[in-house]
């Protein structure tokens, strides 16, 4: 057989909310159409990193490609395109569900509709998906499946009557799922005949291979030996291999107009493919490029330094092997006056961020001091010129600025009604200003924001979580930037001004920022046998302080009865933790204190 | 020898003890002591012996002097510089003392705590100022060496308080004094109730200021301050507990029970249940062992030998771990040196009066 028909073929996409049970669909699916059997099957197989399956998401995109026999009697072929789940991801998200036909919109039906599900259900609305409506978990005590239809259907517009339920976990309605994608996905579209049009909606790289791309064929097909164009990145490659996933790579001649699969080039660098590129061929009559392609622009900065000066170096290797894997974060040498030498690095958002962090320190090993994560500005100088500033500490003097411009996102809210008061206190304490509310279900609504990017970066979502009680969910996205009364917030520790403890904040909060600011480090820094003043300031002028006591005594161990490990390990561990503070002048700042600074205390 | 048993279970304590075991249970235990003891130390001749728990004394006159008997027949007790066994005022009669003594027991450590009825209730302590007091006279009444524990820094505790229960124990004249200050070890109901916000631990200031002046009384009354802890008249500084501050060897038998050899360290299973079990089918009852790299036992030696008054003794050090601490630590001890806390004399790194308060900070910056 020579592939499919492109009538047999059906390319969707879940979307679902962290913990709606994705995974565990997709490894049902995958164990019901003989994809992978029991034996092979691990749980989460498509979440395959150690840190993504702690955090229960799945961050890159994968495509498996599974074989169907349906009721009709045909046999499809079914891919699945995974999509990262986190807003952090958006435009990759946007474009595996291009690459698609039609989208299962996982729900929980004990938990419902939540803010990250409405999201991508209009990315997937605006993508012209089919979208199939699947409540999870129903054989849970918890389950309200007709509640969560009634969200389905405010929130995102689908038929409550549409909604096909199942419980992933135990396989109860997982057919009733296969048989809707055969009926109600429509089949590709796009011509074999025509010139080649293809979309990169991820790549990864292996270690014996090079870079590897997924690709969605629009029109045309892609086939060993071709020359083919990237336009995004105006380079041209020969087609080594291409193939489907299965979801190990199985190679085959050639893929065509509406198949999904890999293609492997001579391609050494993850930097050198771009996701939304379009693939195209090199010589003779190329197609028009696929619109919406755009390189994704870090969002949020924060510096990297290694606790000891000395791992500079390992960690530049560190960063230099993570961006092989993950090409939409950046970074660049940076020098403090506190830290030393490190990197200012960029992330897509703030989950981006800690994954990358902690990727840094189990990988690698490495003890790091990140500061305070940061957005970029966009500066206007009173000689005219504009420049972006990705660190406070690059900012200029505060006489030269004519305007300083900030971020602003939609933040969508997701919001059990009785929270209502507490949400909006907290969006509008952190200068959000109230957009709309939609009621989405009986007990539920979508409040929306406009509100400063700064202002959610940091702890936004733990508060939104517990103010209400773990069920509130967001999302935002950048509408633009806004001129801000911004100024920096500088902090003095010992009489000495650390670069790396400043931070901007707007004007009215400046004081109450400060305050907050002191009382924060004076409780993460801890006693030295000197007394410690530090102090918050705003162009010279001090706007709170306060004052660590010296320490006094830590003389407290027996070891009784000669158990000596477990002191020495309970020191040794206490050491460990010390490792990780930053010696600033002659005071030791711990990890912890260089991320207080955006903690708000109330 | 660590006998896991007490009449109840104090609230700040962290030892391997229990209270209500019934009598069964009890006779099994020490009996997998003795098999531990005949497994592990057979014919051996040790020069200290200590008998601690937990509450030796909770056992009784009759047993606890059976279990020494029995103790005796296995390892030789012939050479022993130093017997102790330790005794709670609610249980140590004149009786179980004296039956310890005529197996050997040469020195008794009484759970003295504090004189102080609300003090000692707050600490959960089943016994009373006078039930010390009596197991006092009764201790001494043997003839054996005498050491109070007491225990300072407790919460709304103030200065004259604690030296008002430094004196009473001075009054009795023991031969030795270890001072501890309160502190709320993870996993203890004090620990918890700490953390409820039901108890508020002393103010460092005071806690310090107790400790120098604990040292000022006793060094006045004639009690040397050999170690962070312990006190002692001439000759009286408990030889096993040096023993363990300077890397000595020594054999923990018991349910939680720690060992030492050249720099292996091991200790046993805690919960009683396992403890018969593996002795008795695996003949071991080692649930956690480490062996030191030369390199770690001289940073551990270094960080143990502080608390001794005569600090560590590089050569000694360099010569029992084949590592020259001048040459592993050297900056640390340099900066240790330059800020104060310690000085070099004869060859040993020592604390200095200074350095003191923050002791435990000092050593761990040797590991
Ligand atoms: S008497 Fe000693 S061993 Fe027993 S519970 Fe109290 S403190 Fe712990």
């Amino acid at each position: 057989m020579s592939g499919p028909l492109t009538q047999r073929i059906r390319n969707f996409s879940i979307i679902a909310h962290i913990d709606h049970g994705k995974s565990t669909l997709a490894d049902r699916l995958m164990e019901l159409t003989g994809t992978v059997t029991a034996r092979e099957m691990q749980a989460q197989l498509l979440d395959d990193m150690e840190l993504e399956r702690e955090r229960g998401i799945t961050i890159k995109a994968k495509a498996v490609s599974m074989h169907y026999t349906a009721k009709d009697g045909n046999r499809y072929l079914l891919n699945l395109i995974d999509t990262p789940g986190h807003v952090d991801f958006s435009y990759e998200v946007e474009k595996s569900l291009e690459a698609c036909e039609g989208a299962l919109l996982l729900v929980d039906a004990s938990q419902g509709v939540e803010a990250q599900t409405v999201a991508n259900a209009h990315l997937a609305e605006v993508a012209g998906l089919a979208m199939i409506p699947v409540l999870n978990k129903v054989d849970l005590p918890t389950a309200q499946p007709d509640e969560a239809a009634m969200e389905i259907e405010n929130a995102i517009c689908l038929p409550a009557e549409d909604c096909l339920h199942c419980s992933a976990k135990t396989g109860v309605g997982v057919d009733d799922v296969l048989e809707a994608i055969v009926e109600r996905v429509p089949p590709p579209e796009g011509q074999s005949e025509a010139p080649l049009q293809a979309l990169i909606f991820d790549s990864f790289f292996d270690d014996y291979r090079g870079v590897v791309i997924y690709c969605r064929i629009v029109n045309g097909t892609l086939e060993k030996r071709q020359r083919i164009w990237m336009p995004g990145t105006k380079t041209a490659y020969e087609v080594l291999e291409v193939g489907h996933m299965k979801p190990a790579m199985q190679p085959r001649d050639k893929l065509s107009a509406g198949e999904v699969g890999y293609l492997i080039s001579n391609i050494k660098r993850l930097d050198d493919v771009v996701v939304g590129d379009s693939i195209l061929i090199e010589k003779g009559e190329r197609a028009e490029p696929l619109p919406g392609f755009k390189r994704p622009k870090p969002m949020v900065f924060c510096g990297l330094f290694p606790t000891n000066a000395g791992d500079f170096d390992d960690l530049r290797k560190a960063l230099d092997k993570l961006k092989l894997n993950d090409s939409s974060f950046s970074y660049e040498p940076e020098s403090s006056d506190a830290l030393g030498f490190g990197y200012r690095c960029g992330f897509l958002g703030l989950l981006h961020m800690a994954i990358v962090q902690e990727r840094l320190e189990r990988e690698d090993n490495m003890d790091l001091v990140q500061t305070a994560p940061t957005v970029v500005y966009q500066i206007q100088l009173d000689d005219g010129s504009e420049r972006e500033v990705h660190s406070p500490s690059e900012l200029p003097d505060g006489s030269q600025i004519r305007a300083m411009l900030e971020p602003i996102v939609k933040l969508s809210i997701m919001i059990p009604a009785e929270s209502i008061g507490s949400v909006m206190r907290l969006a509008t304490d952190r200068r959000g200003r109230y957009v709309t509310t939609e009621v989405i279900g009986h007990n539920r609504q979508m409040l929306t924001f406009e509100i400063p990017l700064a202002e959610i970066i940091y702890d936004f979502h733990d508060k939104l979580k517990s103010v209400t009680r773990g069920y509130g969910t967001m999302d935002y996205e950048l509408i633009e930037y806004r001129q801000g009364n911004l100024v920096p917030l500088r902090v003095m520790v010992n009489g000495e001004d650390v670069d790396a403890l400043c931070t901007i904040v707007h004007r009215d909060d400046a004081e109450r920022r400060g305050r907050e600011v002191i009382q924060a480090l004076r409780k993460e820094i801890p006693r030295q046998m000197f007394q410690i003043p530090i102090q918050a300031a705003i162009y010279g002028k001090i706007v709170a302080r306060e004052n660590i006591r010296a320490l006094s005594k830590n003389v407290t161990a027996k070891c009784y009865g000669g158990d000596i490990s477990r002191k020495r390990k309970l020191w040794e561990k206490q050491k460990k933790g010390k490792k990780r503070m930053k010696m600033v002048g002659n005071v030791e700042i711990p990890q912890k204190a260089f991320l207080a600074v955006l903690k708000s205390d109330d | 020898m660590h006998t896991p048993f007490c009449v109840v279970k104090c609230g700040y304590c962290d030892f391997n003890s229990y209270a209500g075991v019934d009598d069964d249970a009890v006779q099994a235990v020490l009996s997998a002591m003795l098999d531990e003891l005949r497994l592990r130390a057979r014919g051996l001749r040790p020069r200290t012996v200590f008998v601690g728990g937990g509450t030796p004394t909770w056992l009784g006159a009759q047993r606890l002097a059976g279990f020494l008997k029995d103790m005796a027949a296995i390892v030789d007790l012939s050479g022993v510089e130093e017997f102790t066994c330790e005794a709670n005022p609610e249980s140590a009669t004149a009786e179980t003392l004296q039956l310890a003594v005529g197996q050997g027991v040469t020195r008794f450590s009484i759970g003295a705590q504090s004189f102080d009825r609300e003090r000692l209730n707050f600490l959960d302590r089943p016994h009373s100022a006078e039930d010390t007091m009596g197991a006092f006279a009764a201790a001494r009444a043997t003839g054996a060496a005498v050491n109070l524990d007491l225990i300072f820094g407790l919460p709304g505790e103030t200065m004259e308080q604690w030296l008002s229960d430094l004196s009473t124990a001075l009054d009795c004249g023991p031969d030795h004094l270890s001072c501890y200050a309160l502190t709320y070890e993870r996993g203890t109901p004090l620990h918890a109730r700490r953390a409820r916000g039901e108890v508020r631990a002393a103010p460092e200031e005071r806690t310090r200021d107790m400790l120098l002046e604990t040292r000022a009384v006793l060094g006045d009354a004639g009690y040397d301050a050999y170690e962070i802890s312990n006190y002692a008249r001439p000759e009286q500084a408990c030889l096993h507990n040096l023993n363990y501050w300077h890397g000595g060897a020594y054999i923990g038998i018991g349910p939680g029970a720690a060992s030492h050899r050249s720099g292996r360290r091991s200790t046993n299973v805690r919960a009683l249940g396992t403890y018969l079990r593996w002795v008795r089918d695996r003949q071991c009852a080692c649930d956690d062992a480490e062996t030191l790299s030369p390199e770690r036992r001289c940073r551990e030696a270094i960080w143990l030998a502080l608390r001794v008054v005569q600090g560590a003794h590089l050569d000694t050090i360099t010569n029992l771990t084949g590592i020259d601490p001048r040459v592993l630590v050297g900056a640390e001890i340099a900066a240790a040196i330059d800020a104060g806390h310690c000085e070099l004399v004869r060859g040993a790194l020592r604390l200095l009066p200074a350095g003191l308060p923050f002791a435990d900070g000092i050593a761990a910056d040797f590991l």
